[in-house]
């Protein structure tokens, strides 16, 4: 049987998500003997045009030149596979409002700069995405299990559950029951609950659970933070979601 | 994506170059057109960038040459196969016309970056200007505007996405700025735990770019990978090397990239004696791989190139070689001077090929990173390490060694994560120390991170909430000397062909480590 042609891409990001495959160790090495790994600029120099059978494409599209190269490997590529939150949601880059972006601009590089970046936005805002791998970074065991699953011939699936029930396994103590704030009854699982088992709160970069109830964490967040907290918590990596907009249609309502 | 619709080009006789595919909106980047040359005549040296070629002969007789392979002789009736990047030329040695049909695939859309760095840049040779630029086509993400206006506690969680390979040394760089701002002391535990952290951040990132990125140019293999097979040994010893120093980071920051357990004033969480324990035990089995390192390193066949460097370093006070301390900077030069004066001494400018600033020591370009490091406080060094260092060739007027520079570090970095898990479990629990904001003030954070020299700088207020922000990294600090020690090696190769001196300028992009994501941010 021939190898399935896997590529791997990245956009303006901090390649963060690749340093986990790579941390992968024996296991990366296992999935590289099992597919063709015929391009990847960060590990190799070999570099094989499409078309593709994966392209896995870590990032944010920001530039005019990043945006037609996303259209060229979606046409190149069967599936495309966005990798870590920048790709899935527009990740911290998203944080910038895109009309904020000129003022930066002029503040950080002076005014004569001619900038490149247009605005952080997800891969889904140009192309058809066919399964995203959530987490700023991704978790590791997440790639092996999707592969796994491709080679087997499965299409892989979305968690279905919140981060909630993976906190409760790990034996965290509930953040919203202790009134600090929270993002994960709304977010996918998948990470384990690790940043929460840190210590630290959750930001939900691994993006939205289907049906969460959006509503019912705002009205739980606003009695624990005021607008401007709750709104800094929402914009970490949510931006570009239903979860912020509903937040600013909420506020705008209340004013 | 346009519409298109199947259509069809009568090819004409008499013309010498027809143009039939591609040349107008009607295909999806697909091209082709009709070439006759008369006996004798050669259409020309070319190439087709990273796009493939095919050329079907339809009549008379072709001789091909490119500067891969041998020439191939073909008749009509044949097909040629012509590789992206490949120059060729394409002769009539018949004694009739020749006819061919070019079919060119459509563009990689896709921009050539080095392979094998963190991040997209290249440098650019104009060979017959004999002119090098360093330019760095990674997108703006203008972390200096999106952490204005959030609260600080939020600060070193954000910036540590500025870079994926060296978070953790972002992350305390800015708790080290915001509570420099805050007026908060750290406990001495807590001082030591970070400390172990950016140990284990060195291991990672050294290991990372030594046997993922830089070795296999001097192995002779394409990628970090392929050392299972071709190189069993050292796969095994770089994967030791990342299973110890990922254990680091996991234990004592939560996590292998961006920390989860840091917070303003100490750790969220500490690890238990028993962690520790155990994390001593794996340092000490890894050890030897981190000699085995310098060994390997130390037999490679650099390149013969010696430049003036002008390397710089931070140090701290004592006789440590603590990348954690960093009071103040040194240069070889003789220079010294204290953290806060940094936007003094390091001045930015902006390129217009770059979205990455180019930073300048007073105006000169200087040397960041190990080789700088060990070059100013090499006396310093673990004894492991620093009788490993005795025994080598190093050279600090050659940028390649900062390869070597960077295997001794594995191996002091390695001694001192072992000595001072046996002071943090003699020392008290690691207590978390707040103060609450009185009045705005700025705070500046300055450390040694894996590629060098690493600053972040917030002003806060009275509320918590920052209001402004500077951050140098140490690519930033390289990206000048390395356009320039680039010029230079192009001035010094002329005698090569033009691929070696392309690989070579590869090889020196490398060899400095360059972390592009960082140096946009």
């Amino acid at each position: 049987m021939t190898k399935l042609r896997v590529a791997i891409f990245e956009f303006t990001d901090c390649e963060g998500c690749q340093v986990e495959l790579i941390g992968l160790r024996e296991r990366l090495a296992e999935i590289a003997d099992q597919v063709d790994l015929v391009r990847w600029r960060l590990g190799q120099d070999r570099a094989e045009p499409g078309p593709y059978d994966i392209a896995v494409v870590e990032g944010t599209p920001v530039s005019k030149e990043e945006q037609k190269a996303l259209h060229w490997i979606r046409e190149q590529s069967k599936f495309l596979i966005a990798l870590g939150s920048c790709a899935t949601l527009g990740g911290i880059p998203a944080i910038m409002d895109k009309e904020k972006r000129a003022y930066w601009y002029k503040k950080i590089y002076g005014p004569k700069y001619k900038p490149r970046g247009i605005d952080a936005l997800p891969l889904s805002a140009f192309v058809e995405v066919n399964f995203h791998i959530q987490g700023c970074p991704i978790d590791g065991d997440e790639v092996v299990r999707v592969v796994q699953e491709l080679l087997a011939g499965k299409v892989p699936k979305e968690r279905g559950y919140s981060v909630c029930f993976e906190c409760k396994q790990a034996g965290n103590p509930c953040r919203l029951i202790e009134g600090k704030p929270c993002l994960g009854p709304i977010t996918q699982g998948g990470c384990k609950a690790i940043c929460v088992s840190g210590g630290s709160a959750c930001w939900g970069c691994f993006g939205l659970r289907k049906e969460a109830n959006i509503d019912g964490l705002l009205d739980v967040l606003s009695k624990i933070a005021d607008k401007d907290g709750v709104e800094k918590y929402l914009s970490m990596f949510l931006k570009k979601t239903e979860a912020y907009s509903r937040f600013v249609k909420k506020t705008n309502k209340n004013k | 994506m346009k519409k298109l619709k199947p259509f069809a080009v009568k090819l004409k006789s008499g013309e010498e170059r027809q143009r039939l595919l591609g040349h107008s909106q009607e295909t999806a980047g697909f091209r082709s057109g009709q070439v006759v040359l008369k006996a004798g005549k050669a259409v020309g040296e070319h190439t087709t960038g990273n796009r493939e070629e095919a050329l079907v002969i339809l009549s008379g007789k072709a001789k091909i040459s490119s500067d891969k392979g041998s020439p191939l002789t073909v008749e009509k009736d044949s097909i040629v196969y012509i590789p992206p990047r490949t120059k060729h030329n394409v002769k009539n040695i018949g004694k009739g016309p020749l006819r061919y049909i070019y079919l060119v695939s459509p563009r990689d859309e896709t921009e050539e970056f080095v392979t094998k760095v963190e991040g997209h840049g290249r440098l650019r040779a104009d060979w017959k200007k004999n002119r090098v630029v360093l330019e760095v086509h990674e997108g703006e993400r203008l972390f200096e505007g999106i952490v204005v206006g959030r609260p600080a506690s939020e600060v070193p969680w954000i910036t540590a996405r500025i870079c994926g390979v060296c978070p953790i040394a972002h992350n305390l760089c800015a708790f080290k700025a915001v509570e420099d701002a805050l007026g908060i002391t750290p406990d001495k535990t807590t001082v030591l735990l970070r400390r172990l952290l950016i140990d284990g951040q060195m291991i990672q990132s050294h290991a990372l770019h030594l046997y993922f990125l830089a070795f296999p140019d001097y192995l002779g293999i394409d990628s970090g990978l392929e050392l299972k097979t071709k190189h069993p040994k050292y796969f095994k010893a770089v994967l030791t090397l990342k299973e110890v120093s990922d254990e680091i980071a996991i234990v004592v920051g939560g996590r292998s990239t961006h920390p989860t357990t840091t917070t303003i004033g100490g750790f969220h969480k500490t690890p238990s004696a028993n962690q520790l324990k155990r994390l001593q035990k794996m340092l000490r089995k890894a050890l030897p791989a981190a000699e085995s390192t310098v060994r390997l390193a130390s037999g490679f066949d650099y390149p013969e190139f010696e430049i003036d460097l002008n390397l710089l370093s931070q140090v701290d006070k004592g006789n440590a070689f603590n990348v954690y301390a960093s009071p103040q900077t040194q240069g070889s030069n003789g220079a010294a001077w204290p953290k806060d004066d940094y936007k003094k001494m390091i001045t930015e400018e902006i390129r217009r090929y770059s979205t990455a600033k180019f930073g300048f020591y007073r105006g000169q370009p200087a040397m960041v990173g190990a080789l700088a490091r060990i070059k100013i406080q090499g006396e310093k060094l673990n004894p492991k390490a620093e009788k490993l260092l005795a025994r080598s060739k190093i050279s600090y007027r050659n940028p390649f060694h900062n390869n070597l520079a960077q295997a001794i570090e594995l191996v002091h970095f390695a001694e001192e994560a072992i000595g001072l898990i046996d002071q943090i479990l003699e020392a008290p629990p690691a207590k978390v120390r707040t103060a609450k904001p009185k009045a705005t003030k700025t705070g500046i954070g300055a450390l040694e991170a894996p590629r060098g020299g690493l600053y972040h700088e917030y002003t806060i207020n009275n509320k918590g909430l920052v209001t402004a922000a500077n951050i140098i990294t140490p690519t930033v600090q390289n990206l000048g000397s390395l356009e320039t020690v680039g010029q230079a090696l192009a001035d010094q190769t002329k005698n090569l062909k033009e691929e070696r001196r392309e690989k070579l300028l590869e090889m020196l992009v490398r060899a400095y480590d360059p972390c592009i994501t960082c140096s946009v941010h």
